[in-house]
């Protein structure tokens, strides 16, 4: 190591680590998270990578599990989340069909297939100007979400250097954004992050941008 | 009983079973946790470090499973990414252990000696954050996995998921950078100041 990097490793700033409790209070919380994602796991029909917020998903997909078991409209599910309104269909490219339906904590956006297997979540903001989603089923892997209504094409840019521009787009009543769904190239068969992806109008001006480092955080970063 | 899986048996292992990967928690908690604690505080340590390993468990179908090797760097990766998220936070927390810190350096053997060197130590440690400061929040993250970490180059751009070359050659910008920066310090006694680290 040369003088300035000796300099650098003998100021590391001093770490007192975790304490005994806390740990123990860390590990019992992580340990009951993976109980939680194994339960999950075996209540999934299929093998689905989700976006969106895991814990709405996992409700979500039940469900989906329910209303094919019984076909019968479900009100509220699990722990107070569940469709409140009708599925209103968006658009469809390749099998896969994006439609929004409100439930009681705010609109779920959903990509489904013919065969009921969805990916999703519930309670997303539709205020927020630009939200990309990614996932995947049955190994097709897409991206979803929806831009401000101005917006001619989006692009967006995966970790490992693929990019996407997505140029078509559908409005509904009642939401004032643009919805758009896109397949992915084969190799984001499984898609790669952090994501980043800016909105422009036709005059390439940019109407919004985000960069998600992870799926389940969908909060756009800030600036500074 | 010791589990004599590598990291990257387990991480498949949890594939199926997510369970297992309580593995990596209970291996890693300890460097990743010290890790935020170093860059952003005790505080948001508690906060953050969890939340490392839930990425991790989120991505581990994404980890580049590489036998005999240690996970440790792929969850530094992470754990950079949420401290970028905190740059500000991680500004005034230099700076805090700048103000704060006390410094407990080696091979000094009476009171006074202790305490001109604590003194010493200080205002270099307010230059060397003060550099830090300087260089952009990349390269200055790679730096500090080098320095501070133990990473070698390759494991930076594993980090990073950038090509090695890359890493090279912004590390060699930052570190030039660093070292006109600290030029006065260079010729300090080589153990004048040096802090005590907790591995």
């Amino acid at each position: 190591m040369t003088d300035e990097m000796s300099i650098l490793a003998k100021y590391q700033p001093w770490t007192s680590g975790p304490n005994p409790e806390f740990t123990e209070h860390a590990k019992r919380n992580f340990s009951e998270f993976l109980k939680q994602q194994d339960t999950a796991a075996s209540l999934r029909p299929v093998k689905i990578r989700a976006r969106g917020r895991s814990r709405l998903l996992v409700v979500a997909l039940l469900a989906v599990a329910l209303l094919a078991a019984g076909g019968v409209a479900i009100g509220i599910i699990g722990d107070s989340v569940g469709y409140v309104g009708p599925v209103t269909p968006i658009t469809e490219t390749d099998g896969l069909s994006l439609v929004v339906q409100e439930s009681n904590i705010g609109p779920c956006l959903e990509v489904r297939k013919a065969d009921d297997t969805m990916s999703g979540g519930c309670g997303v903001d539709l205020s927020e100007p630009l939200n990309i989603g990614v996932g995947s089923i049955d190994q097709t892997a897409f991206a979803n979400g929806w831009a401000p209504p101005t917006t001619a094409r989006v692009e967006m840019t995966f970790a490992n250097g693929e990019a996407i521009t997505v140029t078509e787009f559908q409005s509904i009543d009642d939401y004032d954004v643009l919805f758009f769904v896109i397949p992915l190239p084969a190799p984001l068969t499984e898609p790669s992050l952090p994501v980043q992806a800016a909105a422009y109008d036709d005059q390439g001006t940019t109407l919004a941008s985000v960069a998600y480092d992870d799926v389940r955080d969908r909060a756009p970063q800030q600036d500074e | 009983m010791e589990d004599s899986r590598s990291d990257a048996e387990v991480i498949e292992a949890s594939l199926g079973q997510p369970t297992e990967f309580g593995r990596v928690f209970e291996r890693h908690w300890d460097s990743v946790f010290r890790f935020v604690e170093g860059r952003l505080g005790l505080n948001a340590a508690q906060d953050l470090a969890s939340e490392v390993f839930r990425i991790a468990f989120q991505r581990r179908m994404s980890y580049e499973i590489v036998e005999g090797t240690s996970c440790l760097p792929w969850l530094y990766g992470i754990a950079t990414n949420l401290v970028l998220k905190e740059r500000r936070s991680f500004a005034r927390h230099l700076a805090a252990v700048a103000r704060f810190s006390r410094i407990t350096p080696q091979g000094v053997g009476d009171h006074a000696a202790h305490v001109a060197a604590s003194v010493d130590s200080e205002q270099i440690w307010t230059q060397v954050q003060a550099a830090l400061n300087t260089i952009d929040e990349m390269s200055r993250e790679m730096l500090l996995l080098v320095a501070w970490e133990g990473l070698s180059y390759q494991q930076v751009a594993d980090v990073f998921d950038i090509p090695l070359g890359t890493v090279r050659s912004r590390l060699y910008r930052a570190r030039a950078q660093l070292r006109t920066l600290l030029n006065p310090l260079v010729e300090l006694p080589a153990d004048s100041a040096i802090r005590e680290r907790k591995t």
